[in-house]
């Protein structure tokens, strides 16, 4: 088998490979031999037209013994067999042949002179001595010149492929030897082992399990051996088991029959086995039931032994011995005996037919127990009634509390309902996740924050990468929960699936097993960018002013904190500060409107930062007023420059809401910045600076210097002091008469401030009033003016009674009211009050103010005027004449007096007589007759001046040719003199 | 070689000279260095001493090695001769001999051998057609150095072309003329059907041609004809090529061959049975084609040398009316001495005289008479001019020779010669000859 399988495998292998090298050889040798055809007919081709090329003339001079020369030398390379050439006549030239040109190539001679052709003509020639040649003809000047030819031999040709095939043949035959050797030994080491695994087989196959087969390798012979000898160690095993069951069942079975006949011989009832009416077996209790001698009755007719009844019953056909029958006869003892038995039957198929297999029983006592039995089960019966009773009781019971039990989980379910509803449509995300930072759960909302359909996608797509913007807020939320055990408004930048960036605010907490072991985190998710850009926003507008967008005093003030940090710290680092306020602003908010004040302001905001560069900061502190941070100067003349350029740029005549609108700045710069402490204290400065430009004309800029700073801390101190004086009384009040120089009386007084300080010098009103106006002092100052004035009045009023003949009418105390009150609503009812706790009835008090109180808010001012009008008190114009007075004005404030600048009075009779002022005091004089009203000249000085009053038509006075201002108790002497009757040495009017 | 031939590497030139041996580069430089010097010097280069150096290049060797022996030995006994006596206008005269065994590469190697190391004067008695034939190429190239071939053994055509005037100077008649002088004197007998019998090369070719156009002449033509390969020996078959010639029942056969070849052609030619005359040309070498002949009738007793007819471009060198031929004979008697180490290869017995050394002599003594001429300047220029002008010359003949270019030049006549008696005697037609 071994052999034949080798041998067969060889034999084909060798078979196909001869075959292929056969043919391979067969068709390399044909290839190669055309391949060299070819390329020999080229050669002879090239051959012959070199020759014919060279022949050429020689052959037209017909000079044989040159053309052999050429030719000869042609022969000589070897290549050719002959050369022939023909001339145009077709006789042979010059040949190379020995001894004679052969026949054959005569008769192709003559054919190419009759074909005539213009080509070369190539054939393969067979020559009288078995060559076969290459034959050319190759035509000279196309035939005209003649012929040559030439013959190449093929045999090289022959050869060539001959030693090809031989080559070839013995090269296959030597790989086919080497393959033959190699297939033997390959195939032997595949044949052999199947071999050995073969009678391997047999052997298991003839039970022989003791030798074993010793094919390894890794392949599949090897994988067929393993599992034939695993097969084989299990075949043997089975085997061997087989054996052993077997052994055991014999033995089994032994036992089996020997207990077998224990138990027939030793069962109480009787054993009866019978076939066709023979009794096959019997025990011998059967034969103590029958009351039988003890002997064996096997082989006895059944009829004979026990009685035809009980044959009877025995051999009937019985059911299986599944399925055994029972009947009951009276069967009969021995000795004579009847009694009940009770026969059991059943067939047993046996090797000689169905034989019967009868348990017998005595059932005498049987039959007694079965009557005492019925008894006990009546008993048993009523005992199971009563107890089902019982159960049907408790059944109830638990079907109550299975109703119960159902109605909790229906409530359970419920509230799981309830809190997943919770879950599900909360608005804020609520999510779990593990420690290792895996998203367990989320809730729809988590997922509409990060902007995932589902909470699915997002628990698989957070899974993968983290929410957070930066990366590391993971660790510290982790880190957070691991330390307090829950965290709490954990804000961070998120990335949602659309790649938007946004806020979220999370809380959560640790959730942790009974052994403290975490579980999970789980917490809320909150989108807070909302509030976040909320809160930007408003940081913005803590530093920024709305309408204008600059920085406020706040931002700018720190600003100017850190630049002065960086002076400090770079000695070369300049900056300056700039105050800047629009002359006239408050005239054109009111006159054309806030919305052309807020775009005017806007416009002056661009212009400085346009004006400015990127460093600096321009800022808005609210109303018309802005500061501008110069940063890192080379020189101060760039804050200067700068200045020019704002106040030029500022002063160009702008377009609002229709109207051409022109406006100018003032500005204060603070050039030398290096001694400040405070960013206040430069402000400060800056402010005093611009309002120095101020004073000096609208447009212009002033550079803060040592003097301003001597002028504003005097100014300070004086502030102070003034501030002190008001409060504890440094002030006091002069009285300044009256006078109706028409009626020569007293009608009142003005009052007049006097402030000495504590430097023991009298500061005159025109000094301190504005500083108090600027400062604010001016309410507390007025207010107590006021109540001093009222408090006089009434002294006056009081002492009025005594001087006969002034009961009649009261005397009036003027009061100088700043322009400042009448913005303050609070002024009437601060007024009535102190009146009415002084109890002076208004008719005794006057305010005097100055004209610019109509201009600075009229409607307010205006209505304030009314109300105290309605109070009773008066109003007169102080200084008339030297401001805008607008007479409509002074209708429509419902003005009593008007008082008539001292100017005008002292232009009028001297001798520098003005007259412009005499045209004007008339014209007032006139004008306020016309309007009924009072008309007050002051500074009245000379008699001149009186009398030129007099003469115009004035009635009222006063100046130092009455009096001078008088102290209280003064005042009161003059009204105690009957001044308010008649004026004691009253000046005569006349002319000098 | 231009600049762009080193830019280039793979330049043809180049390759050429990558891939060539550098042996034969060697050889190409040293024949470039030779070129040049031969330029520079042209006069000098032939003269040693007042020798005048000639190189021979002939068939030494071989079966036709007597041809080139006793052709030297005729050059060498008039040399000796004029030698002898006081020189040719006091130059020697000297040659140096190459041996080419009858090989036309053999031949051109060494020319150029002569030409580029020794530098000879001149190149002198060249023997046999295809040699010199292959020759002819190479003198057209050395023309620049007036390189001249004087007096070769051949009556070849091409030899005697106008284009090669200036280099190749003949003394001999050509073949056509020897053809034709026996073609006329076969016709004059009445044989109109003559065969061929030649070797298959130039000489071969040239002599074929020769009777085509003789029989042509007379509307004739060759009735048969058979090739033979140069280089046969005595001992060479031939009795297919007589079978074929047979077969053109020729009444005469013309053989164009070498002695051995001849010699053997007529052994068979007799054995066949043929009869009639048989002619051979000068360059047969009747003296060792009879030596052939008489060794072979010793064999078979019979008489192969009748009936042959020996054509010659020399008188018979035993008639000793002619000065010449007495003062050949005295040289010849004079010649003694070894022989150079270069003809040693091939045993060689020489003639006492023969046709072929007689033509030798005379050769010598011409180029004496030249060589006189030139004075106390001997270079090739004034060699050549010398030919042109030269006078005819008294070799001791009936009449003198013009050794002049052109168609005049040199020895016109045929000689026809039988075998009688042991001695070659001149006939003046074949009447006598016709059996």
């Amino acid at each position: 088998m071994r052999s034949k399988l080798l041998a067969r495998l060889l034999l084909f292998t060798m078979t196909a490979f001869a075959l292929m090298a056969a043919a391979t050889s067969y068709l390399s040798a044909r290839e190669l031999k055309t391949m060299l055809e070819s390329e020999y007919k080229a050669r002879a081709l090239a051959i012959a037209r070199s020759i014919a090329d060279g022949s050429t003339e020689l052959l037209l001079l017909q000079n044989a013994g040159s053309i052999q020369a050429a030719i000869d030398q042609h022969q000589e390379m070897g290549d050719l067999s002959y050369i022939l050439v023909v001339n145009s006549h077709g006789d042979i030239v010059a040949h190379t042949f020995t001894p004679e040109v052969p026949k054959v190539v005569r008769k192709v001679i003559a054919e190419d002179r009759s074909a005539s052709g213009a080509g070369p003509d190539i054939r393969t020639l067979r020559l009288d001595d078995g060559r076969e040649v290459i034959h050319v003809a190759q035509p000279v000047l196309g035939g005209r010149g003649g012929y040559v030819h030439i013959g190449m031999d093929t045999a090289p040709i022959r050869m060539a492929a001959t030693r090809a095939i031989w080559r070839q043949l013995s090269l296959t035959m030597a790989a086919l030897a080497l393959c033959a050797t190699l297939a033997y030994f390959f195939m032997r080491g595949i044949t052999g082992r199947l071999d050995s695994l073969a009678r391997y087989a047999q052997q298991v196959a003839a039970h022989d399990f003791s030798s074993t087969c010793d094919v390894r390798s890794d392949d599949e012979i090897g994988a067929l051996a393993e599992s034939m000898r695993s097969m084989a160690g299990d075949i043997a095993g089975h085997v061997t088991q087989l054996e052993g069951f077997m052994a055991g069942a014999t033995l089994e079975l032994k036992d089996a029959l020997g207990s077998l006949s224990a138990i027939v011989g030793n069962i109480a009832d009787g054993l009866l086995v019978v076939q066709n009416g023979r009794i096959l077996r019997h025990n011998p209790a059967l034969l103590r039931m029958f009351g039988l001698p003890e002997q064996d009755h096997t082989g006895q007719s059944c009829e004979d032994v026990l009685g035809g009844q009980v044959c009877q019953a025995a051999s009937a056909p019985a059911g299986t011995s599944a399925q055994p029958s029972l009947v009951e006869v009276l069967a009969t003892r021995g000795d004579g005996q009847g009694f009940s038995v009770e026969i059991t039957v059943a067939g047993v198929p046996l090797t000689g037919g169905v034989a019967n297999v009868c348990i017998l029983r005595d059932i005498t006592a049987t039959k007694q127990l079965e009557l005492e039995r019925e008894e006990s089960r009546a008993l048993l019966e009523r005992m199971v009634a009563e107890r089902t009773r019982e159960l049907s009781r408790a059944n109830t019971q638990l079907k109550i509390e299975v109703a119960e039990r159902k109605v909790v989980g229906d409530a359970l379910r419920r509230a799981e309902a309830k809190f997943r509803g919770i879950f599900e449509n909360a608005v804020e995300g609520i999510f779990q996740f593990s420690p290792e930072g895996r998203y367990l759960s989320a809730n729809p909302a988590m997922a509409g924050i990060f902007g995932y359909d589902s909470p699915e996608q997002l628990v698989e797509a957070l899974s993968s990468k983290s929410p957070y913007l930066e990366a590391e807020r993971r660790v510290a939320f982790l880190e957070l929960m691991e330390e307090q055990g829950q965290v709490q408004s954990f804000e961070s930048q998120a990335r949602r699936k659309s790649g938007r960036i946004i806020w979220i605010s999370e809380n959560a907490r640790k959730v942790v097993d009974s052994a403290g072991k975490t579980l999970h985190y789980e917490g809320f998710v909150e989108d807070v960018t909302l509030r976040k850009e909320a809160e930007s926003r408003l940081v913005h507008q803590a530093f920024h002013d709305p309408l204008t967008g600059l920085p406020n005093r706040l931002l700018f003030l720190d600003h100017l904190r850190m630049a002065m940090e960086r002076a400090r710290r770079r000695s070369d680092f300049r900056f300056a500060v700039l105050y800047m306020d629009l002359d006239r602003f408050k005239i054109i908010n009111d006159s054309l409107g806030h919305d052309v004040g807020d775009r005017l302001l806007r416009h002056v905001s661009d212009a400085l930062v346009a004006c400015g560069r990127s460093t600096d900061t321009v800022a808005r502190f609210g109303g018309d007023e802005f500061a501008i941070l110069l940063e890192d100067l080379t020189a101060p003349r760039d804050a200067i420059r700068f200045s020019r350029r704002v106040l030029d740029e500022i002063s160009k005549p702008l377009r609002l809401a229709g109207r051409e609108v022109t406006t100018s700045g003032s500005l204060g710069i603070v050039l030398h910045t290096g001694a400040y402490e405070r960013p206040e204290a430069l402000l400060r400065d800056a402010d005093t600076a611009m309002y120095h430009a101020k004073a000096l004309g609208k447009g212009r800029f002033k550079v803060f210097n040592t003097r301003m700073h001597h002028q504003a801390q005097e100014l300070m101190e004086m502030e102070i002091e003034l501030r002190r004086a008001v409060g504890q009384g440094g002030l006091s009040l002069v009285y300044q008469p009256i006078v109706d120089i028409r009626e020569r009386r007293l009608v009142g007084f003005e009052t007049l401030v006097r402030w000495r300080r504590d430097n023991g010098r009298d500061i005159p009103p025109v000094e301190f009033i504005p500083l108090a106006e600027e400062t604010g002092i001016i309410y507390p100052l007025d207010h107590w003016v006021f109540a001093q004035a009222c408090c006089a009045a009434k002294i006056f009023s009081q002492a009025l009674p005594e001087v006969p003949g002034a009961e009649r009418r009261g005397l009036v105390v003027n009061v100088n009211m700043s322009a400042k009150h009448f913005r303050t609503p609070l002024l009437v009812s601060q007024l009535e009050q102190t009146m009415r706790e002084c109890g002076v009835p208004a008719q005794a008090l006057s305010l005097e103010i100055t004209e610019s109180v109509l201009f600075d808010n009229v409607q307010s001012a205006r209505e304030i005027a009314a109300k105290l009008r309605d109070l009773g008190l008066g109003l007169c114009i102080d200084d008339f004449g030297t401001g805008y007075s607008s007479l409509s004005y002074i209708q429509r404030f419902s003005v009593d007096a008007i008082k008539i600048d001292r100017g005008f009075v002292a232009g009028l009779a001297a001798e520098t007589a003005d007259p412009g002022s005499e045209a004007i005091v008339r014209t007032i004089v006139t004008l306020a007759a016309g309007l009924g009203l009072k008309v007050v000249a002051e500074g009245v000085e000379t008699r001149e001046q009186l009398a030129y009053l007099l003469e115009l038509g004035c009635r009222y006075a006063q100046g130092y040719l009455f009096a001078e201002p008088l102290t209280q108790e003064a005042a009161l002497a003059l009204i105690n003199a009957g001044a308010a009757a008649n004026w004691p040495g009253y000046p005569e009017p006349g002319r000098a | 070689m231009s600049e762009s031939h080193t830019q280039s590497p793979r330049r043809p030139g180049l390759t050429w000279l990558a891939t060539a041996a550098p042996k034969r580069l060697c050889r190409v430089f040293c024949l470039m260095v030779c070129c040049l010097a031969l330029l520079g010097s042209s006069a000098r280069a032939a003269v040693a001493g007042h020798t005048l150096v000639f190189g021979m290049s002939a068939a030494f060797s071989g079966p036709a090695r007597s041809l080139g022996m006793e052709y030297q030995r005729g050059i060498m006994a008039a040399f000796t001769h004029v030698n002898d006596h006081g020189g040719a206008g006091g130059w020697r005269l000297a040659l140096s001999l190459r041996d080419d065994g009858y090989g036309p590469a053999a031949a051109l190697n060494n020319t150029i051998g002569f030409v580029e190391q020794e530098r000879v004067f001149a190149l002198l008695g060249y023997v046999g057609t295809p040699t010199t034939a292959r020759v002819l190429p190479l003198l057209k190239y050395y023309e620049a150095s007036d390189m001249a071939l004087l007096f070769p053994l051949t009556g070849a055509d091409m030899l005697r072309d106008r284009s090669y005037d200036d280099c190749v100077f003949n003394l001999r008649g050509s073949y056509i003329d020897e053809t034709r002088t026996l073609v006329e004197a076969l016709l004059a007998t009445g044989r109109k059907h003559i065969a061929v019998f030649h070797q298959s090369d130039v000489y071969g070719r040239n002599g074929w041609d020769g009777v085509r156009r003789a029989l042509a002449a007379h509307g004739l033509a060759m009735v048969a004809e058979a090739t033979y390969g140069r280089g046969a020996h005595f001992s060479e078959d031939f009795q297919r090529e007589v079978g074929i010639l047979l077969l053109g029942n020729p009444d005469a056969i013309i053989t164009v061959g070498t002695a051995p070849a001849c010699a053997a052609f007529v052994r068979d030619l007799r054995g066949a049975g043929f009869a009639n005359l048989v002619a051979t040309l000068s360059f047969a070498d009747a003296d060792n084609m009879a030596r052939f002949l008489r060794a072979q009738a010793r064999v078979t007793g019979r008489d192969y040398l009748s009936g042959i007819v020996f054509s010659q471009v020399v008188p018979c060198y035993e008639d000793k009316s002619l000065p010449a031929v007495r003062l050949y004979q005295q040289s010849m008697a004079r010649l003694r001495g070894p022989r150079p180490p270069q003809l040693a290869p091939d045993e060689y017995i020489p003639q006492r005289y023969s046709f072929v050394s007689f033509e030798g002599f005379l050769a010598g003594l011409a180029l004496a008479k030249v060589v006189k001429h030139l004075g106390g300047d001997p270079t090739r220029e004034r060699l050549r001019a010398i030919f042109e002008k030269i006078r005819p010359v008294d070799l001791g003949l009936r009449e003198k020779v013009d050794l002049r270019p052109g168609i005049r030049q040199g020895l016109r006549r045929t000689y026809l010669t039988v075998y009688r008696n042991g001695h070659f005697i001149g006939v003046d037609n074949l009447k006598a000859v016709a059996r």
